[in-house]
């Protein structure tokens, strides 16, 4: 699931190919990019179905873009930041914002049908559920995700010090959250 | 304690992606029309003409810097145009008719200090 450095370089010819109408490209991008994009997505989100849309429209805004994926130079900071706006702009639409609290949030399998597992997973759920939708980002693309904060940085533009400050506060809120339910 | 927490999540695993998900995403994404390219966009798109264009930019730039030190300098002061040529550190003093004649095969306009052009005569 690893990035490796010549990553970049084959998506940047898939985006060429895609912008030639080859549509072969589109599905190298999605095996490539899919799981990590729903992944994101469904931080922000906190739902599978709002998720999967998400996704959806990326790739589909992404078969409409034509001459303007021959000049990106990071795809896969491309897609993501089309992500969140396509998130932001859904929620825009919705009239809710993204961090907006949910009572069906749907972000963690247990691992077994054991009572004590299932309910270890719904109050983690419940407490990253709660978190600001920016904090909660972090958490999931760096703990979950596997992305460093320098990673995480470049997706969202924003720098790693500000990714990692956001971890800080998400953590320390999940332990205060955790810890009252006690 | 921090540790703790984070020791809990990294127990947890998220939601997969629907399997399904990438016919209906590939079926979507197959019935738009994508936007056409242009010929110019795909011909500047390229990275090797985008250099070469770039590259002779910067060699006529040097250039140009290059030849503008071999070329007249031309000063205006007080209705008297002195002309030095650098490369023979002469100057020469002009009158009005010689000053007005220059600025018209020099196109200079404005009162001051201008630099001439390289197809500037150095003798009158």
């Amino acid at each position: 699931m690893d990035r490796e450095p010549g990553d970049d370089r084959r998506d940047r010819r898939s985006l060429r190919r895609l912008a030639d109408g080859d549509r072969d490209a589109l599905t190298e991008l999605f095996d490539a990019h899919a799981e990590r994009l729903f992944g994101h997505a469904l931080w922000l989100t906190r739902r599978r179905a709002e998720a999967e849309d998400a996704v959806q429209t990326v790739f589909v805004k992404l078969a409409e873009r034509g001459g303007e994926l021959l000049r990106v130079r990071r795809p896969e900071a491309y897609l993501h930041r089309m992500l969140r706006s396509t998130i932001v702009d859904d929620a825009r639409r919705r009239e809710r914002r993204p961090e907006e609290a949910l009572d069906d949030a749907e972000l963690l399998v247990a691992d077994s049908a054991d009572a004590e597992a299932l309910a270890e997973a719904k109050g983690l759920e419940r407490a990253l559920a709660a978190l600001p939708a920016e904090q909660r980002e972090a958490v999931g693309l760096h703990l979950f995700e596997g992305h460093s904060f320098g990673e995480i940085g470049r997706l969202l533009e924003v720098s790693r010090f500000t990714v990692a400050s956001r971890y800080r506060l998400a953590i320390a809120r999940l332990r205060r959250t955790v810890e009252g339910d006690r | 304690m921090n540790d703790r927490i984070e020791t809990r999540l990294r127990r947890q695993r998220r939601h997969a992606i629907d399997p399904a998900l990438r016919a209906r995403v590939l079926a979507a994404a197959g019935s738009v029309e994508p936007a056409r390219v242009g010929p110019l966009e795909r011909l500047w798109s390229s990275s090797a003409l985008r250099w070469a264009v770039l590259t002779a930019v910067a060699l006529l730039w040097v250039g140009d810097r290059w030849s503008t030190t071999l070329s007249p300098n031309i000063s205006i002061s007080h209705g008297t145009m002195t002309c030095e040529a650098r490369e023979l550190g002469q100057s020469m003093e002009l009158d009005d008719s010689e000053r007005r004649w220059l600025e018209r095969r020099l196109g200079l306009h404005a009162l001051g200090t201008g630099r001439g052009r390289r197809d500037a005569p150095l003798s009158m």
